[in-house]
């Protein structure tokens, strides 16, 4: 058998282990039709392995017995027995290469999973020279190669198949002289309608939205809610005032992350508030942006927020500006613009990583009061190091409706607090059944 | 007091240019033992079946290619070693030369062929969008390679569409990419994550190799000398090391000499001590 | 209505989708998220023109005016110009383009991650100070993460322990509680903020502080 017979490309190949599929030829399937007669050829000659097929394939098995063409040279009497013989011993055997085809699960759909004992786990592996995969439309339909398998291989994930079509899966083992059907399996696809790996996601959604909802409701209704201080934001108007009485600008970075960041909108609502105190005291205050999506929202939020306490002619497009989207150049020209214009106060807010401390340690050494705050817990420590005043995670969260005393949104607040608690009882209750031995609660929220 | 933080300001830095500097052109050769999110790493890759597709996402620039080129390259050796099927690609601008020149200096060295063994799909804006369409079809994201030629004419991208296709995904960075790729390739996609970041970032994917959404992952230039270290490859890593103690050390130093400096002048002031003020102190 | 109601419309629309297409694999609704996908991309690509526009004006006024420091302004757009030339007219692959990659900005931001060393050091000088008993604690785990990370630490033992192993234990027990508390409140300000957008009591974003 040449190659080109195969509807895969050949093991010398650069062989991936999930190879590309084809279409079956004439010769293939005329290969197919006496493959486990070539098999217990196989067998009976090299004497070395024989591969159960699984229970569904020994009725197939038998029928293609009745096909094979017996070959007419002195020992074609011993092959036509040795199949019945072999085939009436396995079909009383235990399965040792089993096959299994199954819709794959929490897809839309177009999907079927395939598993198996890998072959390199049997006595048999050092005799299959090319271990193929095949897929059948139905009983009856055309066959196609889809794989060249690895012994090792133990699934596949077919994705080239129709929602409720019914599918039929082989495995082909070649050996030298002859190929055979190792094992078969049936499958259909179907789409889901609900992701059931994310239910614990989705129950944690349902309780985190009803708490924010009742606790909106109530403080709608004007029921007071208690607020801690929290130091940094306090100091905003310290901050925005120092700035006033030196005669110099206010610097506002807004982290080098996206709108994609909910670090970014946090500081983008930080940002109004402090813009409407900069405007009231007519100050200058200056955005440098990294992210040019991030630069148009600062430039309407600021627009915006000279509008509402009625000083539109303090706006200037060119304070709000673009400066580069990589990371350390950006670094590079915040620390020179704050090194030439010196502005006295930095708020340094929303998502940094590596240049947090270049940018927070240049202000330090001009001087500046600066307030810094991020949910990046890797660069709290540098902030506290080297700013006066740091938002430790959830507060930078917490700072607009701080800042604001919107009552609607310190509804929020109460629902955050006990959804936190919330957690930490489940917690408490996970550690404590684990350690007696009843895992399955922990593991419900994999 | 200002001229007494700039002449502190002054030695610490002098110290600290030099002791990176002497070391590295006068090596002493310290040794490192391999830490266990190194070793996950190491053997998640030889535990892959020959030829499995793997994406290295270079997600740096050059300021951080002093840390992140080390273990780019000793992994790269070691992928090839595998027969893995590399795809380069990268989610930031500066990061295309990077990927491109290392990629190709690695390929040349273990006679790796383009599109048989290796490829760079190039640059894709838009990081978390690329990650999670990859999720559903690589070639949506990349239809064809950094040089325009499709995806699927390549033999090494046969059979691979997306994560259910690949064997590992690699992500090198100095920001938030490895916790990106960690959420969306992984936790949404099923993909294994693999993760190369500078050590200031390194200490927040702790949490990610613990819970398993993660393999491993590299932490800066002593990563890379645990990786060196595991595939008897030494390289940068492993040279860098001594500068990397000789400073470690010299900081410990003058912090020590900080505070005994701090316990002096508060035995004399007999006053407590003062919290931070808005100049700078050092 | 343009300034508030659609775009808090929008705003629900798109939100609920997206929680919805987390939980819903059906094709129809992966299609759209695909497209979403699709259009945040060519979002980007569109404002990053806009972006660069904006820091040509920027330089440029600066220029104009002759404000303070405007030669910087003037290196900016010449180093700007200077490698959409190179790019455009030689392409990536030769000439000036790779060379000033190389020699420019690779150095170039080299150094300034290499600043990240020294501030640092001087950073690390400053506060970690045995001011009192958590300080002091701070002050030890610092010493002991800084040299247990580095070959020296795995010579050193007290104890019995060598400071790598007790370094490590720093980091992956302490520290790594202390993150995930910080992570746990953080996730939890995350959705609380992405919901209350989506709801519509948060609309400051829009540029409507209260």
């Amino acid at each position: 058998m040449s190659d080109s017979d195969l509807p895969y490309h050949s093991p010398n190949d650069t062989a991936p282990i999930i190879p590309c599929r084809g279409s079956g030829t004439s010769s293939s399937l005329r290969r197919i039709s006496h493959g486990p007669a070539a098999f217990m050829h196989h067998l009976f000659r090299e004497t070395s392995a024989f591969v159960w097929t699984g229970h569904g394939s020994a009725p197939t098995f038998l029928a293609s017995v009745s096909i094979t063409r017996v070959p007419e040279d002195r020992n074609g009497m011993m092959y036509s027995i040795v199949p019945l013989l072999v085939a009436a011993f396995l079909s009383s055997a235990e399965a040792e290469v089993r096959m299994t085809a199954v819709d794959t699960p929490n897809d839309g759909g177009g999907s079927i999973t395939l598993r198996w004992i890998p072959l390199v786990q049997t006595e048999y592996a050092e005799s299959v020279s090319v271990l193929g995969l095949y897929r059948r439309d139905g009983l009856g339909g055309e066959r196609i190669g889809l794989a060249e398998l690895a012994l090792g291989d133990s699934a596949f994930i077919d994705e080239d198949v129709v929602n409720r079509q019914r599918y039929v899966y082989e495995i082909e083992a070649e050996f030298p002289s002859s190929t055979a059907i190792l094992g078969t399996a049936e499958g259909t696809a179907a789409t889901q309608w609900f992701r059931t790996d994310r239910s614990a996601v989705f129950v944690a959604v349902v309780v985190f939205t009803g708490l924010l909802l009742w606790f909106t409701y109530h403080a709608r209704s004007g029921r007071r809610m208690f607020i801690r201080r929290i130091a940094g934001l306090e100091a905003v108007e310290e901050a925005v005032g120092r700035a006033t009485e030196m005669g110099k600008p206010i610097m506002y970075i807004p982290g080098i992350s996206s709108m994609d960041d909910v670090a970014t909108i946090a500081s983008i609502q930080i940002l109004a508030q402090v813009a409407k105190k900069a405007g009231e005291y007519g100050t200058r205050l200056m955005v440098p942006n990294r992210d040019p999506i991030v630069m148009a929202v600062a430039q309407e939020i600021v627009k915006e927020s000279y509008n509402q306490i009625g000083r539109p002619d303090l706006y200037n497009h060119d304070d709000i500006y673009y400066v580069t989207y990589s990371q350390f150049g950006y670094a590079a020209a915040v620390s020179g613009i704050m090194l030439r214009e010196r502005p006295a106060t930095n708020f340094l807010l929303g998502m940094f990583y590596a240049e947090s401390l270049i940018l927070s340690e240049t202000g330090n050494t001009t001087g500046a009061i600066q307030i810094a705050g991020t949910d990046s817990d890797a660069q709290l420590p540098f902030f506290i190091t080297s700013c006066d005043y740091t938002l430790i995670g959830e507060e930078l969260y917490a700072a607009s409706v701080y800042l604001s005393r919107e009552p609607m949104l310190l509804g929020s607040l109460k629902a955050q607090d006990y959804a936190k608690a919330l957690l930490l009882a489940l917690t408490a209750i996970g550690v404590v059944l684990s350690i007696a031995g009843i895992p399955q609660f922990a593991r419900a929220f994999h | 007091m200002a001229d007494s933080s700039r002449m502190t300001r002054t030695i610490i830095y002098w110290g600290v240019a030099l002791s990176i500097v002497i070391p590295l052109l006068r090596p002493i050769g310290f040794t490192t033992e391999v830490s266990s999110q190194v070793r996950d790493v190491y053997d998640f890759i030889e535990a892959m079946p020959e030829n499995s597709p793997v994406i290295m996402s270079f997600d740096y620039e050059p300021a951080t290619l002093a840390e992140l080129d080390p273990m780019a390259e000793a992994m790269l050796k070691h992928l090839f070693r595998k027969n893995a099927r590399v795809m380069g690609m990268t989610l930031l601008p500066g990061g295309v030369g990077l990927a491109e020149n290392l990629l190709r200096q690695e390929a040349a060295a273990a006679n790796m062929e383009y599109g048989h063994n290796w490829l760079f799909l190039g640059y894709v804006p838009d990081g978390t969008a690329a990650m999670l369409r990859m999720g559903e079809n690589v070639a949506m994201v990349f239809p064809t390679d950094q040089y325009g030629t499709p995806l699927d004419s390549f033999p090494m991208m046969r059979g691979v569409k997306n994560y259910r296709h690949i064997g590992l995904v690699i992500c090198y960075s100095s920001t938030a990419m490895p916790q990106l790729w960690a959420q969306y390739a992984h936790d949404r996609y099923g993909a294994a994550v693999a993760v190369g970041a500078t050590a200031v970032e390194a200490v927040r994917l702790y949490p990610y190799h613990d819970s398993g959404q993660m393999v491993g992952f590299l932490g800066g230039l002593k990563g890379a000398a645990e990786y060196e270290t595991l595939i008897e490859s030494p390289g940068d890593g492993i040279r860098g090391m001594d500068a990397q103690t000789i400073s470690h050390v010299f900081i410990v130093v003058m912090i020590i000499l900080g505070n005994v400096g701090y316990a002096a002048s508060t035995w004399r002031s007999k006053g407590a001590p003062s919290g931070r003020t808005h100049a700078p102190v050092a | 209505m343009f300034r508030r109601t659609i775009p808090t419309i929008l705003a629900f629309v798109v939100g609920v989708f997206m929680i919805v297409q987390f939980f819903v694999p059906h094709p129809v609704l992966q299609t759209l998220y695909n497209m979403v996908l699709d259009w945040k991309q060519v979002v980007f690509g569109c404002v990053l023109i806009v972006g660069t526009l904006t820091l040509v004006r920027h330089h440029a006024v600066r220029i104009r005016f002759r404000k303070q420091g405007y030669g910087y302004s003037v290196i900016a757009l010449v180093s700007l110009f200077a490698m959409v030339l190179a790019g455009a007219v030689w392409g990536i692959e030769k000439g000036p383009y790779p060379w000033l990659f190389d020699y420019v900005q690779i150095p170039g931001q080299a150094t300034m991650f290499s600043l990240l060393g020294f501030f640092i050091a001087t950073a690390a000088y400053r506060s970690f100070r045995a001011r009192n008993v958590t300080a002091t604690l701070l002050l030890l785990s610092g010493v002991i993460v800084m040299l247990g990370r580095v070959p020296a630490g795995e010579h050193i033992a007290v104890a019995g322990v060598s400071l790598s192993d007790l370094a490590t234990w720093i980091l992956d027990y302490p520290n790594n509680a202390a993150k995930r508390g910080i992570l746990i409140g953080v996730g939890l300000g995350m959705t609380s903020t992405a919901l209350k957008i989506i709801i519509g009591i948060e609309r400051s974003y829009l540029g409507k502080g209260d």
